[in-house]
């Protein structure tokens, strides 16, 4: 293949591309793929894209090859069969990214990707370790006094973060209202402030909403409702959710991956050894699939 | 020529014309039809792409700085920065590291060109292990996820500090000052003049070929990564990661095969923590910006096949008895 040629389906890739993160920005899907917080960077790549591929347009357009001997190896390569094989990785996940760019995760992947009741189960030590570091704790309070980890945690170190001094407003709004709506802004902290003292806050009425999915061995009356959340791209999400436990209701018209809205009590269960935060449902409604399904981790950096 | 020329070109056009027809057309197309052959492949496809894309703009970031690099930083300057003594050199590679928050990605081609520069090699290695885990936003993550252990994130930095530090030394008695990128060494030592060119169209030039040469090795690595996240089985992992020696080695496997950006692995990690002892999460935690499945296969791109195969090797050898040794200690 020409040095012409090279350069112009480069161009032509390279639009491919640009074409590829503006259809997910007009869409929204983006949101399917990365956190908003890495939204700059992706302008800055569809800027930097764009760039580059006009230059290489009009590379493949002037007379003489671009003949540059700085010893890198452009892998201009000639053999056909293998500019195609190179090129195909480009242009595939152009294509499968434009045909397929609406496809959320669902249940399949919360077991996959470490829902945590369910790794909790899966690990015969953690009850040991969880012991092991209550004790270990205890005494360094008691007798140093200094270490600041386990200040924060009897004493509110205000310059260690617990999940409460992460969320000061949430815990505020959460402590004091016998009702709360989480929203997609609260869902991560109102989880983690739920399993952090769940005691704090049972007999609360909660309404929340997320998608279905069971662990092997749940009982009928049993589902966890829960939503990926990610902290920069799709690849790091983890599951957050809570158990919804009804009295002898039986779920089974709920399948895995429908989207529901649960509105019901906060109460305490043991689940494996772990006190987790359970909700008596009193309404449970099958909705539609949120148009952005994902939350996002939200945390500030300095700079 | 020009039959052939133009024959090339006309693909190129029915691709055009293709991305065109995608661009507008291709949310109609019926996802169903995939999901009920394979379930699991639009999950893959899903994680795959997103992990091309976050990857994309940082690529693009390191490519831009080597090629700022390549046009116009000169030899002689980096020596003047470089003490001349190889373990002294070190310290000063390791603050580079600390200072510049440049995530795994985005430092193989800097490093690389760097070496092209005549950097020596255990300093630039030492480089690239350290920036994409000792800087202030990988900090600052690392205690976002676990603010109720900051030893953990305190850890992170000390431990990856001593294995840069280890990992250079090691490079340095083994490899010396050898020549171990792929191209021939003295092709590229020598400055070139472009009279004739400016310098500003020279760097977009090489980022764009840059952006080829490695684009194609990152999408190797996001698939393969991608493969392993969807389909990996991660009970059988919790099941022989609670040992004390297997615990930091099923941590680092994890590490490796996932290829998280630094910035968000520790998320990953805390999701894991109170499974897996806290020196089997700093192995994670460690070792993962320092060498994934994604990263030695972008380090190949540049880089002789032995000579990755040995930082990896050395770099797990390394990372595993440093975590032990904390373990122990701590």
């Amino acid at each position: 293949m020409s040095r012409n040629t090279h350069s112009f389906l480069r161009s032509v890739i390279l639009l491919g591309f640009g074409l590829f993160i503006i259809k997910l920005l007009i869409s929204g899907d983006i949101q399917k793929f990365i956190a908003p917080r890495m939204m700059p960077y992706m302008y800055f790549a569809l800027a930097v894209i764009a760039v580059l591929g006009l230059i290489q347009f009009f590379k493949s357009d002037s007379e003489e090859g671009h003949a540059c001997e700085c010893g890198h190896n452009h892998d201009y390569s000639s053999s056909k069969t293998r500019s195609i094989l190179v090129y195909s990785l480009f242009i595939v996940p152009i294509i499968t990214g434009m045909l397929f760019s609406d496809h959320v995760l669902g249940s399949s992947q919360a077991a996959n990707k470490g829902f945590k009741y369910e790794l909790r189960t899966a690990s015969a030590d953690d009850d040991n370790y969880s012991n092991s570091e209550v004790s270990e704790g205890e005494e360094d309070g008691t007798e140093t006094g200094s270490d600041p980890v386990h200040q924060s945690e009897e004493q509110d170190d205000p310059a260690i973060l617990s999940t409460k001094d992460r969320y000061p407003d949430l815990y505020e709004e959460l402590s004091s209202a016998d009702r709360f709506t989480m929203s997609e802004d609260n869902y991560i902290g109102t989880i983690s402030l739920l399993e952090e003292e769940v005691d704090q806050y049972i007999g609360k009425e909660i309404k929340m909403n997320g998608f279905v999915f069971r662990e092997d061995g749940f009982p009928d009356d049993r589902l966890v409702v829960g939503r990926f959340g990610i902290s920069c791209c799709v690849a790091d999400g983890g599951v957050y959710g809570v158990l919804v436990q009804g009295d002898g209701q039986n779920f089974d018209q709920y399948k895995n991956d429908t989207w529901i809205e649960v509105t019901g009590t906060v109460k305490k269960v043991e689940h494996n050894d772990w006190e987790l935060p359970m909700i008596e449902p009193t309404e449970i409604k099958t909705i539609d699939a949120p148009k952005e399904p994902y939350v996002y981790e939200e945390f500030e950096f300095a700079g | 020529m020009y039959q052939e020329k133009s024959l090339n070109n006309k693909w190129g056009y029915i691709l055009l014309f293709l991305f065109f027809l995608l661009f507008i057309y291709g949310d109609l197309f019926p996802a169903e039809l995939i999901t009920e052959v394979i379930p699991s492949l639009l999950d893959m496809n899903t994680i795959f792409l997103s992990i091309v894309l976050e990857a994309i703009p940082f690529v693009l970031l390191g490519v831009f700085v080597s090629a700022l690099i390549q046009s116009f930083v000169k030899e002689e300057t980096l020596e003047r920065f470089i003490p001349s003594n190889p373990i002294l050199a070190l310290f000063p590679a390791v603050t580079i590291g600390a200072i510049f928050p440049v995530c795994e990605c985005a430092i193989v081609p800097i490093v690389r060109r760097l070496i092209q520069k005549g950097m020596p090699l255990h300093v630039g290695i030492v480089i690239l292990v350290s920036a994409p885990v000792l800087n202030p936003i990988v900090f600052l993550s690392t205690f976002y996820a676990f603010q109720t252990d900051l030893t953990i994130a305190w850890a992170r930095m000390g431990l990856a500090f001593i294995v840069a530090i280890i990992v250079g030394g090691i490079i340095y008695s083994r490899f010396k000052n050898s020549w171990q990128l792929k191209e021939p060494e003295g092709l590229v030592r020598k400055t070139h003049e472009h009279e004739h060119r400016n310098k500003i169209a020279e760097t977009f030039y090489h980022a764009s070929d840059e952006f080829f040469d490695m684009g194609k090795f990152l999408i190797i690595g996001a698939l393969l990564a991608s493969m392993i996240q969807t389909f990996m089985d991660r009970e059988l992992l919790v099941g022989v990661g609670s040992g004390f020696f297997t615990g930091p080695a099923v941590m680092m496997g994890l590490a490796y095969f996932l290829s998280l950006c630094s910035e968000a692995d520790a998320f990953v990690a805390s999701s894991f923590n109170g499974l897996f002892s806290s020196s089997s999460i700093l192995g994670f935690l460690v070792y993962g910006p320092m060498t994934d499945l994604k990263n030695t296969i972008l380090m190949a791109a540049y880089f002789r096949k032995r000579f990755v195969i040995s930082f990896v090797a050395i770099v797990t050898v390394v990372t595993y008895i440093i975590t032990i040794l904390f373990d122990l200690l701590y």
